[in-house]
């Protein structure tokens, strides 16, 4: 079993920066603080998940041989705690092994845990205003990023005992 | 040069988006009044004189809201911020200003009834005007 903890929180940076209202004027902001899911984003967190699992089964059963061994070498690298896979090449993945409809879901399950107590911008929780600015490039990496930090873990715990 | 109108806003009021009533939205960017005088100089000929008057340099942004618990609410929030009110208006044609320091000024009487609504007006700082 693994002796990784989990992380709580990390801070990402926007490649773009977005205005933010603070004591009646506007900021240029360009970090993000995730947090770890909660209870409270359980049903989302399922969904992106799974996403990452499926992703992996989709390219070892669909895959071109080539894919096939990317796929074991991901599988491996994910039971390998120091191989330290990353937020661009989860979201590669998945954008190579889900369709768009599955993708939606996996975005707007993200966007909710953003909204709804998942993300801190200069140190308040993260309104639905301030998100809707940050850009589709900036969105996709903090996916990344926040399934190699929080998801991946119980992923690897997973595989492992597969 | 765009030639979409302005129809469609969102604003946000310290990065709260605000459900406000369709086509109620007014702003004033806060570039103020200006004046022109003719000088005259003798045969014929006149000049004019341009004078800015600063003093009405103040961006403004109305809007109205329905009488609800949460309008209730924004307008005592707003009020207890007094000029620390900042304001995003962002079109759907790609239109953004920003409106920094506003103080939520006018006295606001709650109508309570079916379809009622409630003006707000907010003044304060020259507008920044983002994307075109």
């Amino acid at each position: 079993m693994s002796d990784k903890k989990l992380s709580k929180e990390f801070v990402y940076k926007l490649d773009d920066s977005i205005i933010v209202g603070s004591g009646g004027e506007g900021l240029h902001v360009n970090e993000v603080t995730l947090k770890a899911p909660t209870q409270l984003q359980m049903k989302e967190r399922i969904i992106l998940k799974q996403a990452v699992m499926s992703a992996i089964q989709a390219q070892s059963d669909k895959g071109t041989a080539d894919e096939k061994e990317q796929a074991k070498a991901a599988t491996d690298k994910i039971k390998d705690d120091d191989a330290g896979i990353t937020g661009s090449q989860i979201m590669a993945f998945l954008f190579a092994f889900k369709s768009p409809e599955e993708l939606n879901k996996v975005f707007d399950a993200f966007n909710t845990i953003l909204c709804d107590g998942g993300a801190r911008i200069s140190n308040k929780p993260a309104e639905e205003f301030n998100i809707s600015q940050i850009s589709a490039g900036d969105i996709e990496g903090m996916l990344g990023e926040y399934i190699a930090n929080f998801i991946l873990l119980s992923v690897m715990k997973q595989a492992k005992k597969s | 040069m765009s030639k979409i109108g302005l129809t469609n806003s969102q604003v946000s009021i310290n990065n709260i988006a605000i459900p406000i009533v369709p086509n109620s939205l007014k702003i004033d960017l806060g570039l103020g009044e200006q004046n022109v005088k003719a000088t005259g100089g003798g045969g014929g000929n006149s000049e004019t004189v341009y004078f800015e008057d600063a003093s009405t340099n103040i961006g403004c942004v109305k809007f109205e809201m329905y009488s609800t618990k949460l309008t209730l609410e924004f307008h005592q929030d707003w009020k207890a911020l007094t000029n620390a009110n900042f304001i995003q208006v962002i079109d759907k044609s790609g239109v953004s200003t920003s409106f920094p320091f506003m103080a939520h000024t006018n006295r606001v009487e709650i109508e309570i009834g079916s379809d009622k609504t409630v003006p707000i007006e907010f003044e304060g700082g020259v507008a920044i005007s983002g994307d075109f």
